[in-house]
């Protein structure tokens, strides 16, 4: 057993330095990580902040009928610009008004009689800058109909002229605030950890494996006294060690990012918290690393063994796709039986800054438990002439 | 000494090898000729405990590839003629050291050893170079070291001539003869008809899977003219249809 241990080291030792002599490596396993998901969440929030600085200038509508209290309301409005439109549906989707408002023709008679008025508002819900300008005409909607049910008006004359008033709501409340952090740790964190912590290690697990064999040093490496197990799990820790450091990568841009961000609710994970999403990063890689190097090594060269890996990597996202809605709250112990859905789980909980032993416990156990299966799985392919000489 | 008792080799329904057998004894070099896919790469293969025979066993030095596949690996050098099975990144010195550990060597032995065979092999000027930049000639010497860094008694050559230039084959037929001179029981494959005449000692011609013809390289040098030899061997690798 300390033999084997031992051999895995001398392997490990080895595999690690070719692995940092290599530039490309390095760029796809240790740097790109490290920009792409600040880069990511900056370009969101530049296009986010874009959108929103517009619409403080100028959110286009148009009304159904004019000359009407709601009408003159609107129009003394600076943000809003009233369009005449002869097709309002073309003009929704064309993008040329964000919102339609309908309203009856004899609005101002039902509201000096009292009467149930209609004032309807559309958006096109394709439309990403229509929905961000929603809260902007919801809210001198709200402002107007707060008026009508506040105070009385014996005519129409005064019912206009009392609306015939600019309203200044600061930017702050009129502006849709888009707090972009729940997109960030919900979805994207998760799914670029899990991503980077499997695509990580499918370069190096290739490159040891199936990448041995096209370069002739496989037979040279199994003509030597150090034992198969020795060998496959000095693999596994360097194609771990590459994994864990991608996943970290990924990490800690995402902490760069959230020190200088501004738009987003800074991150609230505590010393242990990080400590251990740092564990299950090490779990996750190692997982996916066992899964790599048992691929690569079923394959008879790189190309083949891409063939199969590329696929892997994205099929792997698959379980964080079903999380995306799924609230804390609502972990169950069957969740945390399931690969990946279990380590998104527990991603989301560690970011929202709570950290459930139980929870943890249980991931890292099946983890290990994948792990161990995959190993055992690995091995007995590495022992298997008619697998590594592929006849 | 080397051996080799009854072997069979089957893979799925391709019989590779049939019922092998034949022995080498210490300071010989057996030539193992054959045509491509006859056998011989399988039989290296079975030798050095990569594979697994179907039937039969190879005892190297008293230890028995089915029962004590470690040992034998422990006595066994082997060296690839087409692919030199060095890794690029590390430096001609570190891929010794690497070997060397992976064969037992005690870390106390190992530098003395690598600079040992960095002398032998006069590399001293890029020991410490990555492989990666080596000229084919530069690789094929790092690698012949790295074959026998943990000094084994048998050597395996698999088809050592292959894809070389005059000077990188005859950097291995050197290593070959150094081998021999130092009592170490060798075998060497090859297709070449001339390189297994020209630095075997016994020659074993393999056809199909099969031992056809078993002979002493150095009789039948006295006995026969080049010509006569080639036409005898020729006959012995062809079918008769062939022969036609």
């Amino acid at each position: 057993m300390m033999k084997t241990f031992k051999q895995a080291l001398v392997v490990f030792f080895k595999e690690m330095k070719c692995l940092m002599r290599d530039t490309k490596t390095f760029i796809f396993g240790i740097f790109l990580p490290l920009i792409l998901v600040p880069s990511m969440l900056f370009i969101i929030d530049f296009s986010m902040k874009g959108t929103q600085t517009k619409l403080a200038d100028n959110v286009n509508i148009a009304i159904s009928n004019k000359n009407n209290s709601f009408y003159t309301f609107c129009s003394a409005q600076d943000v809003l610009t009233i369009v005449d439109v002869s097709d309002p549906q073309k003009a929704l989707d064309s993008g040329e008004i964000s919102a339609y408002v309908t309203i009856d023709e004899d609005i101002d008679e039902k509201i000096i009689a009292k009467k149930a008025y209609n004032l309807d508002i559309q958006y096109n819900e394709s439309s990403m800058n229509a929905m961000m300008s929603m809260p902007v005409v919801m809210q001198y909607e709200k402002a107007y109909k707060y008026v009508l049910e506040n105070y009385k008006f014996d005519s129409i004359e005064n019912l206009n002229k009392a609306f015939d008033t600019k309203i200044d709501f600061s930017e702050e409340t009129q502006l849709p605030q888009i707090d972009t952090s729940s997109l960030y740790f919900n979805i994207l964190v998760p799914m670029m950890l899990i991503l980077y912590c499997s695509m990580g290690s499918t370069g190096t697990a290739i490159e040891l494996s199936s990448g041995e064999k096209e370069r002739g040093t496989f037979e040279p490496l199994l003509s030597t006294c150090a034992n198969r197990s020795g060998i496959i799990l000095g693999k596994l820790f360097a194609t771990t060690a590459m994994g864990v450091a991608s996943g970290l990568c990924t990490a800690l841009g995402l902490c760069g990012y959230l020190l200088v961000s501004s738009s987003s609710s800074k991150l609230n994970v505590s010393i242990p918290g990080m400590l251990l999403l740092l564990l299950i990063i090490i779990l996750t890689s190692m997982f996916f690393s066992s899964i790599n190097l048992l691929i690569g090594m079923y394959s008879k060269s790189s190309k083949e063994a891409q063939i199969y890996l590329m696929p892997m990597s994205l099929i792997s996202l698959i379980p964080t796709f079903f999380t995306f809605a799924m609230d804390i709250s609502q972990i169950t112990y069957e969740h945390l039986a399931i690969p990946v859905y279990n380590i998104i789980c527990i991603i989301k909980e560690i970011l929202a800054g709570i950290v459930n032993f139980a929870h943890i416990g249980i991931t890292a156990s099946w983890l290990i438990l994948y792990v161990s299966v995959s190993l055992i799985f690995t091995l007995k392919l590495f022992k298997k002439e008619n697998i590594l000489f592929r006849f | 000494m080397i051996n080799i008792l009854n072997v069979s080799k089957t893979f799925k329904t391709t019989e590779a090898l049939k019922d092998v057998s034949f022995e080498v004894n210490d300071s010989e070099i057996v030539g193992l000729l054959g045509e491509n896919g006859a056998g011989k790469s399988t039989l290296l293969r079975i030798i050095s405990t990569m594979l697994s025979p179907t039937n039969g066993n190879v005892i190297v030095n008293n230890h028995s590839i089915l029962d004590d596949p470690q040992n034998v690996r422990k006595n066994i050098g082997i060296l690839f003629g087409s692919e030199v099975g060095l890794y690029e990144r590390l430096t001609a010195r570190e891929n010794l050291e690497y070997f060397a550990k992976l064969n037992g060597m005690p870390d106390s032995e190992i530098t003395e050893r690598v600079n040992h065979l960095v002398e032998k092999f006069s590399f001293a000027d890029y020991a410490d170079k990555q492989v990666g930049t080596f000229s084919k000639g530069m690789k094929q010497k790092v690698a012949v070291a790295r074959s026998i860094v943990h000094n084994p008694s048998v050597m395996l050559f698999d088809e050592p001539d292959s894809g070389l230039d005059f000077k990188a084959a005859k950097i291995i037929f050197d290593f070959m003869e150094l081998c021999r001179e130092e009592g170490k029981s060798i075998i060497f494959s090859s297709h070449s008809m001339e390189n297994i005449k020209n630095y075997s000692d016994r020659m074993v011609v393999i056809h199909k899977g099969t031992v056809v013809k078993t002979f002493d390289v150095h009789e039948y040098r006295e006995k026969y003219t080049d010509r006569e030899i080639n036409n005898i061997l020729f006959s012995l690798v062809c079918d008769n249809d062939e022969n036609v």
